[in-house]
């Protein structure tokens, strides 16, 4: 049981697995939405973390390239260790400029006349997904719409990804950033999302205080379950958790207690 | 063979030279390299991770603050024996203008503080008091020295007064040590790339090929001058964020650091819509462009000097512009370092920095540059509320009064007793009443007013040798605040 695991669930936990409730379940979609002063690389931690106790096979696509070592140390001080089998936990760093790494190449979103071609990494994708269950990241979706691909062409590489996931009865989980969502702005972040939320089944939204940076509380979050039969926490925007982020743990709690006080 | 044996570290894990390691534990080990800036390298937590790309945005028009970033973290490496590289035009000129080492540092010059030469002078005297010193209240004698800044750092300091020796210059260009990436258009430009994006993919043809052959035991620090300006070919928004992307990419799990300067425009808007590629940009406003900056790299920061506003440097002296944390390093962390060990930031939860926040909100940050260095500090209105000079009562206004012209009606109960040339004085002993006689002819006697009476000053154009001798001080009184005790 992770941090987010009492507060954020997606179903009971069985006594035999009390990480069951912590992931969405077979076929689900998880969008995920953050701002740059609260990002929600914590979210994927504890999905990580869930997954991995579950001796679940994971996929993480690292569009945003934080880095395979990075991710390693951060589940190593949350308590976990990365499965060293690529066959269990299968990294993808998807680059903008063609590598001349020959030993490893990793999926380019471009083509050599400077094209976008997502399809390298939508094939480098399908055939790692083979398990049920499987747990898939597409981690920072914004970056590539950044880069210049137009919004349609990544919602359409989604829902590809999407339809192979349900498929294979698998767990997909898509990150975005949504700086502009609270005022209002309609930005091509803002776009995606919207798209996304038609045929995700759940939505947490990472957000910053509005009083900005605070050392006792890093954000908020929210979530939102979209799907009619879904058994997920809701978790409304007017009454969101909050949570402190600490160097091997995070402190979710209810809104004004961060020191277990009102 | 005893239980415990002691695990000897790998000679191929020893730390490249000039970096430290993070301050909290990280497996696999976390490196820093210093940015040159003390207090910069306390806002993020210690140094720059190897491997990470940051970021400094400068958008005032009338300076340049980040040539000064870069010329520190490109002279930091080659003091400390590292790799360096300049990406942009005239990336010499960057090097030469480096700031060098200041080797006759006097002991007392490296105390930790403030850089302000009054006040430093002001703490002398007090510390040479010694066991003569005044007694303060006992809760405040122990008390740390305010400081709005943090130490020197315990690397040698760079000195804005000292530039790097030519001839050091020339020995590092000759071991390629130093090297530089100049702007050339390519001769072909392959398909439809336009021509910014054949500029900018050489450049990184070539950071590639150098990183393909870069020993990992020595740092290599990247500076890309002014991206995305008019040498670089204009580029749209889209092509920026992919060559940081990809600039990223590379870097990452090597030994090596980029620092990205934006030029000024860049700082504040994206690209023109002439410039833009597709329909998607469209929508792209500056405080869009910013956040997408801010996500695209590692940390980045914003300097807004004073330049575009001439009211603003009164108003914070000593600072010379703002500083904005956009986005901080979190590479091995859950928590970015900053938070738990930034002294400035002031985030800290601890209970040994409570005095710096103690877990409230993030501190207001500044920057000045002094004659010898370049830091950060945090923003301080004055005691007086940031009034820098308290002025006891207003200056009288002398070419109205010599003019003949009479005030208008309108007047507050202060101006009223001053105009009326009423003057309380307390003395310890008695309370004597001066009176000066209103000007009923319009023919005021200036010279009188200013008259000097036992170390009172009746204007601020008072020219005189103030005496401010043990009877000649002047408090305000807290019942009434227009009396004054002597």
């Amino acid at each position: 049981m992770t941090y987010l695991t009492e507060h954020l669930t997606f179903g009971p936990s069985t006594s035999s697995n009390e990480n069951a409730g912590a992931l969405p379940g077979p076929g689900s979609h998880l969008v995920i939405s953050d701002c740059l002063a609260s990002p929600a690389t914590f979210t994927l931690y504890h999905l990580l973390q869930a997954a991995i106790g579950r001796r679940l096979p994971v996929i993480f696509i690292d569009i945003r390239g934080e880095g395979k070592k990075s991710l390693e140390a951060v589940l190593r001080r949350l308590g976990t260790a990365m499965p060293k089998s690529s066959e269990i936990f299968s990294y993808i760093s998807p680059v903008s400029f063609p590598s001349t790494n020959v030993e490893a190449p990793e999926p380019c979103l471009f083509d050599e006349e400077g094209r976008h071609d997502l399809k390298p990494l939508y094939a480098r994708i399908a055939s790692r997904i083979s398990d049920q269950d499987t747990l898939v990241i597409l981690h920072g979706l914004s970056d590539i719409m950044s880069m210049g691909i137009p919004t349609q062409d990544v919602h359409r590489f989604v829902r590809a990804v999407d339809a192979a996931v349900r498929k294979a009865s698998c767990i997909l989980v898509t990150t975005l950033h949504a700086d502009g969502l609270a005022e209002g702005s309609l930005t091509n972040d803002q776009v995606l999302l919207e798209k996304l939320l038609r045929s995700a089944t759940a939505w947490w939204r990472v957000e910053e205080l509005q009083s900005g940076r605070s050392g006792d509380v890093h954000g908020e979050i929210s979530s939102h379950p979209l799907a009619t039969n879904g058994n997920e926490t809701s978790v409304p925007k007017s009454h969101p958790l909050q949570y402190r982020l600490e160097m091997n743990t995070v402190k979710v709690f209810a809104k004004g207690t961060g020191r277990g006080y009102l | 063979m005893p239980s415990f044996v002691k695990r000897t570290t790998a000679s191929s894990n020893a730390p490249p030279a000039g970096t430290t390691p993070a301050l909290s534990t990280s497996i696999p080990p976390l490196y820093l390299a210093p940015t040159g800036i003390p207090s910069l390298d306390d806002i993020f937590g210690g140094g720059m991770p190897l491997g990470n790309v940051w970021m400094v945005l400068t958008p005032d028009r009338h300076t340049n603050w980040s040539r000064i970033v870069e010329r520190y973290w490109t002279a930091r490496g080659l003091v400390d024996g590292q790799k360096g590289l300049v990406v942009g035009e005239k990336g010499e000129d960057i090097v030469r203008g480096c700031m060098w080492l200041d080797e006759a540092r006097s002991e007392s010059s490296a105390r930790a503080g403030s850089e302000s030469e009054g006040e430093e002078a002001g703490l002398k005297d007090v510390s040479a008091l010694g066991e003569n010193r005044p007694k303060i209240a006992w809760r405040y004698d122990g008390m740390k020295k305010f400081e709005t800044g943090i130490g020197k750092g315990d690397r040698g300091e760079l000195n804005l007064l000292k530039t790097i020796p030519q001839s050091t210059i020339s020995s590092m260009e000759k071991q390629k040590i130093q090297r530089y990436i100049p702007l050339d258009p390519p001769n072909n430009i392959a398909g439809s790339s336009s021509l910014a994006w054949s500029i900018m993919s050489s450049v990184l043809s070539q950071i590639q090929a150098l990183l393909h052959t870069h020993n990992d035991s020595q740092v290599l620090r990247i500076t890309v001058h002014n991206l995305g300006d008019i040498f670089w070919g204009s580029p749209s928004s889209a092509q920026i964020l992919r060559f940081i992307h990809s600039l990223r990419s590379m870097v990452r799990d090597r030994s090596a650091s980029v620092l990205v300067a934006m030029p000024a425009d860049l700082s504040r808007s994206p690209p023109t819509s002439a410039r833009r590629e597709g329909s998607d940009e469209s929508a792209s406003s500056s405080r869009e462009w910013i956040k997408q900056l801010a996500w695209s790299v590692d940390a980045c920061i914003e300097l807004k000097g004073f330049g575009d506003d001439p009211t603003l440097p009164p108003v914070f002296h000593p600072l010379h512009g703002l500083l904005t944390v956009h986005s901080l390093p979190t590479t091995h962390h859950v928590l970015p370092p900053s938070y738990k060990h930034s002294s400035l930031l002031g985030l800290s939860t601890s209970t040994s920095t409570a005095g710096r926040g103690g877990g409230a909100g993030e501190n207001n940050l500044g920057f000045r540059l002094g004659r010898k260095r370049f830091s950060v500090e945090t923003v301080h209105l004055g005691i007086e509320g940031g009034q820098g000079e308290r002025r006891t009562e207003p200056v009288p206004d002398t070419s109205l009064l010599s003019a003949g012209i009479e005030r208008p009606a309108q007047q507050t109960s202060h101006e009223t007793k001053l105009q009326s040339g009423q003057v309380d004085i307390t003395t310890p002993g008695q309370k004597p009443s001066m009176s000066v006689p209103p000007d009923v002819s319009g023919k005021s006697d200036i010279s009188g007013v200013k008259k000097r009476v036992k170390g009172v000053r009746f204007s601020a154009a008072d020219d005189t040798p103030r005496d401010d001798g043990p009877e000649g001080r002047v408090k305000i009184r807290h019942d009434q605040m227009d009396l004054y005790e002597f």
